[in-house]
């Protein structure tokens, strides 16, 4: 494909996405909350649609489709089980956070814990741990755009050419009008992702196996061991556990509990994602399973997509790498964006509690300029690590999980608890991530080990350590809310 | 109540999701198997979802 064909198509989608942002801005009001929770009052579609873009990025289509191509059934299981958690949690957590956050004006979920815990280095640490694991992440979106418009042209469109249009697209859509601007872009590139996927899974359908049972008949006779479930259970759990929790976990998403409007809109939210999520997974595996057979025995899974695109006709190729730019480019701005609200709120406001709602909106602006940088910065060093900080970042975060459960359940949970189960977590974790496979004891993920450690060290610090004084009172007014609205 | 069916529904789809293809069908290389089995549970969730969310309400 030349270079001009794939600089043009992300031009226009570009230059799409941006008016969109523009329109956002009509009408947002003053303030933090305005600015990272579009004043709390999207409506469902729009509350779904930046919940499904934002979970789903350029991962789905490079990494699951190539997870698919390698390693067959199991990837879809792994997804599957992401999914179901996912939805589990929110019909939990969802309500919860929304009328706490309603009600004590918690702008970023380290605040809710900080404020639960009555400790602010509770909110701060979980800050800091957001900040490690997700600016690698960040840029791994970034080195996904990079590779692709390299890899589609054949090198003709440099690798930093897409790292830096990412760049600017998601910033700008995070600077110019916060939550507002960020979530209208992400419902167009929601649709964009869902509508490019579907058009090209019927094409390579029809194109390549003469329809849907022509393609489910040559998988099945040619490599059935593809949909024989071969997963070692160490895998399957390693990769599931820290995904699992993920809703939970990963600010950037849990923050996007507190922006419904109303409570039926985060029951469309929920149900919006639900739907979404359920079709997106299954044609991102479609796709692994018809590049084994349309592109057989690539060295790199990572490549089957690519190699995939390679086959269709360059239209067709275009719509689906605007979708993969889509996914990654939505991720990015919805991270970048939630990581700033966490430096305003739970980093600056601790060293300068009395600072202005105005200036705490230009700082987070300053702090996206910079936190981009710092991606772009790592992202231009090429590292050979997607992978291992794609797991890190979620197996990391995972840590968070126990001290996010106590909050609303176990009253005796205490803060000397959160802050040693995150921080104990988050080392022993990260070390095991960086040492590698290698070190990993009796052959289990360090998802499994740090998970476990963080629930132990919750646990028993929590009984020996003082409760706050509030714990019982913030647990027993949010069960009388949700039983006022029977929702439990 | 709610709250214990909740949990106890949820535990068992999580082992279903675990157990089903490990012990059933783990060897079966067809779509009618495991890939089945997983859009089905995943659609039993978002239907039990429905279900579940129906009665949410805003006071009015």
């Amino acid at each position: 494909m030349s270079g001009a064909t794939v600089l043009a198509a992300m031009g226009i989608w570009t230059l799409i996405a941006l008016a969109v942002a523009l329109a956002a801005r009509r009408g947002m009001g003053e303030g933090a909350n305005e600015f990272f929770l579009g004043g709390r009052r999207l409506g469902g579609f729009l509350s779904g649609m930046t919940y499904a873009a934002t979970t789903y990025s350029a991962f789905m289509l490079v990494g699951l489709v190539g997870l698919t191509y390698r390693t067959g059934v199991g990837a879809l299981g792994f997804e599957m089980t992401y999914l179901i958690f996912t939805v589990l949690f929110l019909l939990v957590f969802g309500p919860r956070f929304w009328l706490v956050g309603k009600r004590q004006g918690q702008i970023t979920p380290p605040e809710l814990l900080g404020s639960r815990y009555e400790n602010k280095w509770v909110a701060l640490t979980a800050a800091v741990i957001s900040f490690v694991m997700l600016i690698p992440y960040s840029a791994v979106q970034m080195i996904g755009a990079g590779l692709l418009v390299s890899g589609l042209t054949g090198g003709q469109v440099p690798f930093m050419v897409g790292v830096v249009v990412m760049a600017l697209l998601s910033g700008f859509t995070a600077i110019w009008a916060g939550m507002r601007s960020v979530a209208w872009t992400d419902a167009v590139q929601a649709i964009t992702m869902i509508v490019t996927s579907i058009v090209a899974v019927l094409f390579i359908f029809w194109r390549f196996f003469g329809g849907p049972a022509g393609f489910a008949e040559s998988i099945t006779t040619q490599s059935p061991e593809l949909l024989e479930f071969t997963w070692s259970p160490a895998l399957f759990v390693g990769l599931s556990l820290p995904w699992a929790f993920f809703a939970l976990t990963n600010p950037q998403v849990s923050q996007r509990l507190f922006v419904p409007a109303k409570l039926s809109s985060m029951r469309k939210m929920i149900m919006y994602f639900a739907v979404f999520g359920f079709i997106y997974t299954i044609i991102s595996t479609i796709f692994g399973f018809a590049a084994t057979d349309i592109v057989p025995g690539l060295e790199n899974p990572d490549n089957a997509m690519p190699a995939l695109l390679s086959q269709l006709p360059i239209a067709l190729s275009l719509i689906i790498f605007v979708g993969i730019f889509a996914a990654g480019s939505s991720t990015l701005g919805s991270i970048i964006l939630s990581l700033s609200s966490l430096f305003t709120r739970d980093v600056v406001r601790v060293v300068k509690p009395g600072i202005s709602e105005r200036a705490e909106r230009r700082l987070a602006q300053i702090a996206m300029v910079v936190l981009l940088a710092l991606c772009v910065g790592f992202a231009s060093l090429r590292l050979n690590l997607i992978a291992v900080l794609s797991s890190m970042a979620s197996g990391g975060l995972l840590v968070m999980a126990p001290a996010i459960v106590g909050a609303f359940f176990w009253k005796r949970g205490t803060a000397a608890a959160a802050l040693v189960s995150m921080i104990a977590g988050a080392i022993v974790t990260g070390t095991m991530y960086i040492l590698g496979p290698s070190f990993y004891p009796l052959g289990w993920w360090p998802s499994v080990w740090g998970g476990g450690l963080t629930t132990v060290l919750f646990v028993v610090v929590s009984l020996f350590t003082r409760q706050p004084a509030s714990a019982v009172a913030f647990v027993d007014e949010l069960n009388k809310e949700l039983a006022e609205r029977h929702l439990t | 109540m709610k709250g214990l069916r909740f949990l106890i529904v949820s535990i068992v789809l999580v082992v279903l999701d675990v157990v089903v293809p490990y012990m059933v069908f783990a060897s079966t290389g067809s779509f009618a198997a495991s890939f089945l089995f997983w859009c089905l549970l995943t659609l039993a969730v978002i239907v039990y979802a429905g279900v579940y969310t129906r009665r949410w309400r805003d006071p009015s």
